[in-house]
């Protein structure tokens, strides 16, 4: 065996031998290059230079040549790098070394051009894989950059000579390759990115962005030939020449991954181009084609958490019913058994849910696919196709369900893409008609709230959009389903809700109160819901305050208004005061109904009208105890007569009568002539009674002589609506001071006008919220002499006094007419009218001054403003046991006697009430009995039988009753 | 240092390997002949049969040395017997283990052997060849021609040079050759849109210089086969015979159907040129078409010896063997027809039918004159029968005596009845 006895050990031959071995023979050469590569001590030229005669001479020996040659890049880049690093110890890359690099590239480079096509497969192989084998040997050294930092590393590795040389003689390769045979060009680059990423991971982006185009169509067209051959080719048919040994799917697919998702850093729009690209024009005309290139890129999408994302949207744009039918004929002739076909809907679920932007929009997609008739782009899809993405699908939600519930901190992008769209899905759950699909919106939404605090937006939406019985089923249902994973799913839900309430339209809102509504009225009995409506209702509670606000918001949202006060009526209906916390929300919840109810008179409700029933019944039901019956009482009644607008709604008169010929003249901007004004009265006064001669006195408002005579005022609203206004206030009222009996039911309730029908506690309130209401409403009343607590009636003729004060109140009872009512309904219990009786007194007062003065024999008419309130006077007093029987009686035939007697009559009941006051300490329980208080009605009766003996001819029928029996 | 362990073991596995077979059927031998090939792959390829611990393979440099040291071995051995025994018991390809890689190092090893004009290795190789099955041949070629053709600028002189010490190879690297190139793809092939690498079924030019250049140099190469048969090589031949898959006995079927198929050679082969040491003007990819057109004629020509030592039944014991069979032309028959862009008509003077008919013509009467192919007048007539009509082909078919129907008028038929 001769390779031995070799001679080239020492130095000294080498030298010498160097200078012979171009003259040597091949198999000399070969020798001399093995024996030297053995040798130790670096390289020298001579070494070199024999080497690439060697490489020129013998084919055999290339690859051993090209081998040596990496170790003499790996060489150089080691002393560059140690020169680096010990700047003063080491000295570099040696000039020998160096000139030896340029002697190696320049022979290369000589070979590429000389022959290129033949050479560039063998050296591309050869550079890409000394690149790698550099790039890992030097992974340990301190100056390299760790490989996180690729644009840094690359900058680093493009300054080392030596790596620079390899660079340009693989891109040089490359670059030939590509224009020759595109097919093989970058099984290297893939072979050495497995192998030495990430150490390698440099070259790729260099190289990828050199060639962008060609290395992305490459890489990935090389893997999916692979691929295509590992999965498709039986086992014994493989042709082991393009795959080696070591190589199967995942590490394919892994590396073209690894390549791919480089390249995406530096050009992504090329990168996903091209796979798209891909996907719609697969390699090769072959027939399954199709579905091949679609499973390989499923399955290099499951190994990429870049690239998926990246594409997504672009393949759910793509994808059409044509072409989801070609793939699933294709699928069929592949000939899969079942186990397939679920491989291959548990990877589609696996792409879903690592998909992170358009995954809302692949869902949505794998959703419509599985509608029996679709529309658009995948009309006419195979029913094949559609029961695979049903079982996908239905597969896709249960994983989804899994994963929320598992992964519920952790941030997951699939959820936060889909709980975007959460209200579009609502949507769909609301109005698909499929069940199946229903099943599905429905799973989806579930998904949405495990994963995260959607549950709040979605019920809620939910709530806004619902708008049949079936919808409201739903909702319960999917809240139950909900909330035993979410800790106050109810309380969030009502609470997101109703802040969301103010932003909504209208008709949103309507929706949404009105199911809130008819979920508190929810039937049980018919749709079992586990307690909801109980729960709901507390929940509610904790929002109150905001229905209470929305109450208030009235001129925007009108029929929410409505809505929220039959919701507080539900809350109040079914919880206790206390629950309700009325100690601090009373008022605030009183103000805003009041102002409801205020609100709906002056929007024309009537009595009967189904609002204007819901606010009465929200009322009585607020009104339950005397306590709450006050405050609401007194802003009820303070908010008819401080508002003007409110009290104007009674009969206050505020706008002045004008006649047309006044109206003319003042929008004519004439001054009125006093003189002319008068006289204008006076032919007026004329015609009207022929007794009056002469002068009549026309009376002048003070402060306002010149200006005109003074002006009577009117009402601006209708006769008719001022009495249905007033009836409204005071059934209302009435209503209230009823006793409390559990439910209200305000249409079959008539209220019998008794006196135990009514709560004499609040009737007390009642007449202390009169009387503060006539204080505040003007000055005037609140300033002269009191109207709390003057309950004593002095002599007759002190009133005189007070007539100022008494015509005041006079004038504000005939504005206010429901006074009247609510008077008669305090004289039910004596002790809260004495507290009314100044209110009386006054009047009384008022209407002596009126007859004592009326000088005509005539008794007035029965129209007479006078003559009705004398009447009423008269009725209460009786009533309200001012005045025994029959002298209260004596009203009743007021027409009938002249205006002089009736005064007569008047004083003498004021003088029984001086004489014969209530007792304010007697009990409001009991009512007050004139027999046992032994009065002498003697006197009294004396002057009432003058009066109907005057009047004998009308009257005399009447005698018996005023005859005291004893 | 590695060096001296690889090669010492190398070394010593290979001294066994040559005791057992030199002295075959002494018991004495201390290893059995199975026991030492299954350790081949592991001492020698260093390549196990479990393939997961594959990492411990040669460097290149290890592989260099190996090759080189074979190569030294096999020259030195001089018993001819022992040689190839060893050189089978390394590169079986009967035997499944590491297949591939021993196929490259045999590669590499034939390589280093043309360049080191070791006639030894070649030999061992050349019986290898016959006796291997096709597709490892073809690789082996492939490789090689990749070495010499492609990537080495006059690697070509080293492989015309094997012709001097050893015409057999050569030969054997001829039947390998025109049986991997079928030349059948050409342009028509495009027409009907089927996509193919068109230079995949041609030789490129380097190589059919070197054919030329071997058959003008000596046209008996294409029989030493038939005539160099000697008692190792009818041995193992004969042991392989009934291979499914392997390289017939000489290149003349496949040289026929070059010299005649040549003329339809695709565009981008017609084009460039080549210099040749013999030849100092630029020869064109027809141009060597000719002088292998003409070194062909002249191994017909030679064709006495090979039909002697067949007759005399030295041949694989085989007196019928025939060295271009009826058969054989039949298929060339076929596959001319379907090169023809005219197959009915007569071809127009100067075109590719015209020359190609005419080479066939001329290739088929100097057979037949031979006897290299065993045919009579009749049969050929009918054999070339649905060929285009050349004046050449008529003449070879029906003697000069008839009249050619491309000369034919009517007139001319009237007076001839």
């Amino acid at each position: 065996m001769p390779v031995s006895s070799n001679p080239i050990v020492d130095g000294t031959m080498k030298t010498k031998q160097s200078h012979t071995t171009s003259k040597l023979g091949p198999q000399q050469m070969v020798h001399w290059f093995v024996a030297s590569s053995y040798a130790s001590g670096s390289f020298t030229e001579e070494r070199v230079r024999n080497s690439v005669a060697l490489l020129h001479r013998v084919p055999a020996a290339r690859n051993a040549v090209l081998h040596r040659f990496t170790m003499l890049f790996e060489d150089a880049v080691r002393s560059h790098l140690d020169h680096i690093e010990f700047q003063s110890t080491a000295p570099g890359i040696s000039p020998e070394i160096a000139s030896s690099l340029e002697l190696v590239v320049n022979t290369l480079f000589e070979l590429l051009e000389q022959s290129g096509k033949a050479w560039a497969t063998i050296l591309c192989n050869w550079s890409v894989e000394a690149l790698g084998q550099v790039s890992s040997c030097s992974k340990q050294r301190q100056t390299v950059p760790p490989p996180g930092n690729l644009g840094h590393l690359l900058s680093f590795w493009l300054n080392v000579v030596p790596m620079r040389m390899l660079l340009d003689v693989y891109r040089t390769c490359l670059k030939i390759l590509i224009e020759n045979s595109p097919q093989s060009c970058v099984d290297s680059l893939l072979k050495a990115s497995a192998s030495h990423s990430p150490h390698f991971d440099w070259v790729v982006a260099d190289v990828g962005s050199a060639f962008p185009n060609a290395i992305v169509e490459r890489v990935l067209y090389t893997g999916f030939s692979k691929f295509c051959k590992l999965r498709w080719t039986p086992m014994s048919l493989q042709p082991s020449a393009s795959i080696t040994m070591n190589e199967n799917e995942q590490t394919i697919l892994t590396s073209v991954t690894r390549v791919l998702e480089h390249l995406f850093l530096f050009h992504p729009s090329k990168v996903c181009n091209k796979i798209v690209d891909m996907f719609k024009t697969p390699p090769s005309g072959k027939s399954s084609s199709h579905i091949k290139v679609t499973l390989y890129l499923m399955n290099l999408f499951s190994v990429s958490p870049v690239l998926l994302p990246a594409t997504t949207e672009m393949f759910v744009d793509l994808i059409d019913a044509t072409r989801l039918n070609n793939l699933y004929k294709q699928f069929q002739k592949l000939n899969r058994s079942p186990e397939e076909i679920a491989n291959l809907s548990s990877l589609v679920v696996h792409l879903v849910c690592k998909s992170s932007s358009g995954s809302a929009k692949l869902i949505s997609f794998l959703l419509a696919t599985t509608c029996s008739k679709p529309t658009g782009k995948l009309q006419g899809m195979d029913k094949g196709v559609c029961s695979v993405f049903s079982k996908i699908v239905s597969l896709l939600m249960d994983d989804l369900k899994h994963m929320a519930l598992k992964e519920k901190n952790e941030t997951s992008n699939v959820f936060t893409e889909i709980s975007a769209n959460y209200e579009e899905y609502c949507n769909n759950l609301l109005i698909s008609c499929s069940t199946s699909r229903k099943t599905w919106w429905y799973d989806l939404l579930l998904v949405i709230c495990f994963y995260k605090s959607y549950a709040n937006s979605v019920l809620s939406y939910i709530l806004t959009e619902a708008n049949t019985h079936s919808h409201l089923e739903i909702f319960l249902q999917f809240y139950n389903d909900v909330a035993p994973v979410t800790p106050d799913l109810l309380d969030s839900v009502l609470q997101k809700s109703f802040q969301s309430l103010p932003k909504l339209s209208t008709d949103k809102a309507l929706s949404l109160l009105t199911n809130i509504n008819s979920l508190c009225a929810w039937d049980e009995a018919k749709v079992p819901s586990e307690g909801f409506k109980t729960r709901l209702i507390k929940k509610l509670l904790l929002v109150i305050d905001d229905i209470v606000l929305m109450v208030c918001k009235l001129p925007i949202k009108k029929h929410c208004a409505k809505l929220c006060v039959d919701i507080l009526y539900q809350i109040m209906s079914t919880t206790s005061t206390c629950d309700l916390g009325l100690g601090t929300r009373l008022l605030p919840l009183t103000q805003s109904l009041v102002y409801y109810f205020y609100y709906l008179l002056h929007t024309g409700h009537k009595n009967n009208d189904a609002a204007m029933q819901s606010c009465h019944r929200v009322l009585v039901q607020l009104t339950q105890t005397p306590e709450t019956f006050s405050v609401v009482c007194r802003l009820l009644l303070e908010a008819s007569v401080t508002q003007e607008d409110n009290s104007v709604l009674f009969g206050k008169r505020i706008e002045p009568e004008l006649d047309e010929n006044e109206m003319s003249e003042i929008q004519a901007g004439r001054k009125v002539n006093l003189l002319a004004l008068h006289q204008k009265a006076k032919a007026k006064s004329i015609f009207k009674s022929s007794l009056s001669n002469g002068f009549v006195p026309v009376s002048v408002e003070a402060g306002r002589i010149g200006v005109g005579p003074k002006k009577k005022k009117k009402c601006p609203i209708s006769q008719e609506s001022q009495s249905s206004n007033n009836e409204c206030l005071s059934l209302l009222l009435y209503r209230c001071s009823c006793k409390t009996s559990g439910n209200i039911n305000l249409n079959s309730f008539t209220i019998p006008d008794v006196r135990q029908t009514f709560d004499s506690d609040k009737l007390l309130h009642l007449a202390d919220c009169i009387i503060s209401t006539i204080t505040v409403s003007s000055p005037q009343l609140a300033t002269t002499i009191t109207l709390d607590g003057d309950t004593e009636w002095p002599s007759c003729n002190t009133r005189k006094l007070t007539i100022e004060r008494d015509l005041q109140i006079f004038y504000f009872l005939d504005e206010h007419p429901f006074v009247w009512q609510l008077l008669f309904l305090i004289a039910h219990n004596h002790c809260a009218f004495n507290k009314v009786s100044s209110i009386i007194r006054s009047c009384m007062s008022v209407l002596l001054s009126h007859y004592e003065s009326d000088r005509y024999q005539t008794p007035l008419p029965e129209t007479s403003l006078h003559y009705q309130v004398a009447t009423k006077v008269m009725q209460l007093l009786g009533k309200g046991k001012l005045v025994p029987e029959p002298l209260c009686f004596v009203g009743q035939f007021f027409h009938q006697i002249s205006p002089f007697e009736v005064s007569v009559l008047l004083t003498t009941v004021w003088n029984f009430i001086k004489e014969h006051p209530s007792d304010a300490e007697q009990s409001s329980e009991n009512q007050r009995e004139f027999k046992l208080e032994n009065i002498n009605l003697q006197p009294f009766l004396t002057v009432v039988h003058h009066v109907l003996h005057a009047n004998i001819t009308n009257l005399g029928y009447l005698f018996s009753t005023y005859m005291v029996t004893k | 240092m590695n060096q001296r362990k690889y090669t010492n073991s190398v070394q010593e596995l290979i001294r066994n390997l040559e005791g057992v077979f030199s002295n075959q059927g002494n018991a004495s031998a201390s290893y059995s002949k199975e026991a030492l090939i299954s350790r081949i792959d592991d001492v020698i390829f260093k390549q196990r049969g479990d393939w997961i611990s594959s990492q411990q393979t040669l460097t290149p440099l290890e592989e260099l040395e190996l090759t080189d040291e074979l190569g030294l071995y096999l020259q030195e051995q001089k018993h001819e017997y022992v040689r190839y025994r060893i050189f089978e018991a390394l590169f079986s390809m009967a035997r499944e283990t590491a297949l591939e890689y021993r196929r490259d190092i045999l590669s590499k090893l034939v390589s280093l052997a043309i360049v080191s004009k070791s006639s030894a290795t070649l030999e061992c190789a050349a019986l290898w060849m016959k006796s291997t099955e096709k597709s490892h041949v073809v690789h082996l070629v492939l490789s090689l021609v990749t070495d010499y053709c492609v990537l080495q600028q006059n690697g070509a002189s080293d492989l015309k040079a094997c012709i001097d010490f050893s015409p057999r190879f050569c030969c054997i690297f001829l039947i390998a050759l025109t049986s991997h190139y079928t030349m059948m793809s050409s342009e028509k092939c495009k027409e009907v849109g089927i996509i193919v690498d068109d230079l995949k079924d041609w030789p490129c030019l380097r190589l059919l210089d070197i054919v030329q250049h071997w058959l003008l140099k000596d046209p008996a190469i294409c029989y030493c086969t038939a005539t160099q048969m000697d008692k190792l090589w009818r041995t193992v031949i004969k042991a392989t015979h009934s291979l499914p898959d392997s390289l017939s006995l000489t290149p003349l079927d496949g040289l026929a159907s070059w010299c005649v198929k040549t003329p339809f050679a695709p565009m981008s082969l017609l084009a460039p040129v080549i210099t040749t040491e013999e030849c100092a003007e630029n020869l064109t990819y027809s141009d060597l078409h000719s002088r292998m057109h003409y070194g062909f004629l002249k191994v017909l020509l030679a064709s006495k010896p090979a039909l002697k030592a067949i007759a005399k039944g030295s041949v694989l014991g085989n007196p019928d063997l025939q060295l271009w069979s009826k058969q054989q032309a039949h298929a060339l028959v076929g596959d001319l027809m379907s090169l023809c862009n005219h197959s009915d008509a007569t071809p127009l003077s100067g075109s590719a039918d015209e020359l190609a008919v005419d080479r066939f013509s001329q290739i088929s009467q100097i057979a037949m004159s031979m006897r290299v192919l065993n045919c009579t007048k009749d049969q050929f007539q009918s054999l070339s029968d649905p060929l285009p009509k050349t004046r050449l082909l008529e003449i070879v078919a029906y003697g000069p005596n008839r009249r050619s129907s491309i000369d034919e008028t009517p007139m001319e038929i009237s007076t001839n009845y």
